[in-house]
């Protein structure tokens, strides 16, 4: 374990934590994406709480949620859907940071939340694309 | 978000025309022995585990050609390029979406095989990007 795996684990955290605040306006405001939300909603809890624990097995103190984030008000659906895009290709992102500073099941963890990510992104809209994850 | 060619780079985009050419622990001891500062270069193993990917890169791209599937032909294609290689032209019958769904799983498993920090992180998201393109087929 290290510095930088602690590091990179909250990053993703905190991306998890801005995840659901993003999937609960999303859902709340646009009633044709809410059923798809609250199942997106479901998975990212679950994965907070495993990066909680994993934080704190690491020796760290799991970063919290912010009242409020920096993103763009979505006038509509469509926006709605590139906000969650944009929130889940970060997290890719974060995924990918991991994969190579980690230990064995780390590393797995990383992979797997990266392909997560990867799909979700899909799901909401976003164009296949040939390396998730790296820009 | 890590740049894709800085990470493609270090992760051997040259890998598959320097396979064979470097056994790189030996090189590297060789360059310390002078006084020199080795250069990063794909390790054997991760070498040969690039061959192994584009091989099968190139098998799922024959496939998606068979099938007539242009937007995952391209995105294939796009993949075996930015890993240094030249996209295969042949055709071969299969079941697209399984083949993307297996060497997705094959690519998450290389992942955390691969020695080299950035081979692993390129594996990680070929196989995501694999699949993403199963949503396609």
């Amino acid at each position: 374990m290290s510095d930088i795996e602690l590091r990179l684990t909250q990053r993703w955290l905190a991306l998890e934590h801005e995840a659901i605040w993003v999937l609960g306006l999303v859902g709340a405001r646009f009633p044709d994406l809410a059923d798809a939300a609250r199942k997106e909603l479901a998975a990212h809890r679950t994965t907070r709480d495993r990066l909680r624990a994993v934080v704190t097995s690491l020796g760290g103190r799991p970063v919290g949620t912010a009242a409020a984030y920096d993103v763009p008000d979505p006038r509509d659906a469509a926006a709605g859907r590139v906000l969650v895009q944009d929130v889940e290709s970060r997290i890719a992102a974060a995924c990918v940071r991991l994969v190579p500073e980690t230990t064995e099941k780390a590393r797995d963890r990383a992979v797997r939340g990266l392909r997560t990510a990867a799909l979700a992104q899909v799901r909401w809209g976003a164009a296949p694309e040939p390396f998730p994850g790296l820009d | 978000m890590s740049s894709r060619r800085v990470v493609l780079v270090a992760a051997g985009g040259t890998a598959v025309a320097l396979a064979g050419l470097f056994a790189t622990d030996t090189f590297d001891d060789a360059l310390r022995a002078v006084g020199a500062k080795p250069k990063h270069l794909p390790r054997p193993e991760d070498t040969s585990l690039m061959k192994a990917v584009v091989d099968d890169q190139q098998r799922v791209l024959a496939v998606a050609r068979g099938t007539g599937n242009a937007p995952v032909v391209d995105l294939l294609s796009a993949q075996l390029e930015q890993l240094g290689a030249i996209p295969g032209s042949r055709t071969a019958t299969g079941d697209l979406a399984r083949s993307l769904r297996t060497a997705a799983g094959h690519r998450a498993t290389d992942a955390r095989a691969a020695i080299s920090p950035e081979f692993a992180q390129v594996l990680a998201s070929l196989a995501a990007g694999l699949a993403q393109a199963e949503t396609l087929a």
